[in-house]
């Protein structure tokens, strides 16, 4: 992707946003990028919990908005990977605090000034103003979307509005896909979604509870073990620097004896 | 499956269905209610001016992610 500035989003809260911020962030780190990771759901900070990195928030996005600090004093480094930034969302203060036009100014200091190579904003559920707040610096996006009717639906929407933007840059990363129900034709496939909202994929995430036991440590998983998802978004990593790593959907066919179990089982 | 010609339409295949009409109306920034009643009302025109037609129709079609209102009026010679 050209984008430096990506939002990442998707409608539907639940689906798998800040995962995504924070271990693609994580990956692009360890490729060798210089990331900040923003949190932009202002009132319901998170990505800093799932980061690991609550314990040293001093300042917000919000104080640094509002001069009440410098930038670089909200910025918190991650001692686990050289490279890797982030900045929080304010816990208590009011949405309406965040300035659109301000905030796509400290994106660009960020980018231009502060020597980072790529800004992740982590955006809000819905379509309203949170929304359109983290998606005004970004030059492209990475819209995150579950295999299930409602996300898919609320994905189309997204892409519709980044469009209406004039973001451009626009994946879809697939989250939470289920190869076994979508072998038994329970689930929308890779391809369905693609089809479906005309749109390319940059990654595809497996279901995994590796994610769930990631963030219960506050340790993205690109840091640690080889699990499927943390090479998921490894590889989204990749590609978002241009790098040519083939798309595969997760073992959808289950192999030959899955084949076979299917040939006798009828569905 | 679709390999399996008899066990129906998969429970994803019949969520595709759905999902590429209910974009197409939100796409097209329309309510299927409302285009519902144009259907209707557009067929009281027709009726009118054709009462002696049999067999007139309005649908709508979906191609890709777009969405085409289509009358059928058979014009007899
Ligand atoms: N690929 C995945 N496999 C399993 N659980 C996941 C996956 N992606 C996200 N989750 C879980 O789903 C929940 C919501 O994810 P989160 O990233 O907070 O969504 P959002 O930011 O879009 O609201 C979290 O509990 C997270 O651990
Ligand atoms: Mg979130």
């Amino acid at each position: 992707m050209n984008a430096r500035a990506i939002v990442v989003t998707s409608g539907k809260g639940g689906v798998g946003k800040t995962t995504t911020t924070a271990n693609v962030g994580a990956a692009l780190a360890k490729l060798g990028e210089k990331v900040a990771v923003i949190d932009v759901d202002v009132g319901l900070r998170n990505l800093d919990v799932v980061m690991g990195l609550e314990g040293r928030v001093v300042y917000d996005l919000i104080d640094v908005i509002e001069g009440r600090c410098k930038l670089r004093q909200a910025l918190i480094r991650d001692k686990r990977l050289e490279g890797l930034t982030l900045l929080p969302a304010s816990q208590t203060k009011d949405k309406e605090a965040l300035d659109p036009e301000k905030f796509r100014q400290m994106v660009q200091v960020l980018l231009s000034e502060e020597g980072f190579d790529r800004v992740l904003i982590d955006s809000p559920a819905g379509i309203e103003k949170g929304f359109q707040t983290a998606a005004t610096p970004a030059e492209g996006a990475l819209v995150v979307v579950n295999p299930e009717v409602s996300s898919v639906r609320d994905a189309d929407r997204i892409i519709g509005m980044l469009e209406a933007r004039e973001v451009r840059e626009n994946y879809l990363v697939i989250n939470r896909l289920r190869p076994k129900m979508v072998a038994k034709g329970d689930m929308l496939s890779v391809d369905d979604v693609v089809e479906i909202l005309g749109a390319k994929p940059i990654g595809i995430v497996p279901e995994d509870e590796g994610v769930l036991i990631s963030s219960n440590k506050g340790e993205p998983l690109v840091l640690s073990n080889g699990s499927l998802a943390g090479k998921a978004f490894l590889e989204i990593a990749q590609r978002i620097r241009g790098e040519n790593v083939p798309l595969a959907a997760p073992a959808e066919s289950q192999g030959f004896m899955g084949t076979l179990r299917r040939l006798l089982g009828g569905r | 499956m679709s390999w399996w010609p008899f066990s129906g339409k998969s429970s994803k295949d019949k969520l595709k269905d759905r999902l590429k009409v209910v974009l197409a109306y939100d796409r097209a920034h329309l309510s299927p209610g409302l285009v519902d009643s144009l259907k209707k009302d557009l067929l009281d025109v027709l009726k009118r001016y054709f009462p002696e037609e049999e067999g007139l129709e309005i649908h709508v079609e979906t191609i890709d992610d777009k969405m085409k209102l289509q009358a059928d009026v058979p014009i007899r010679q």
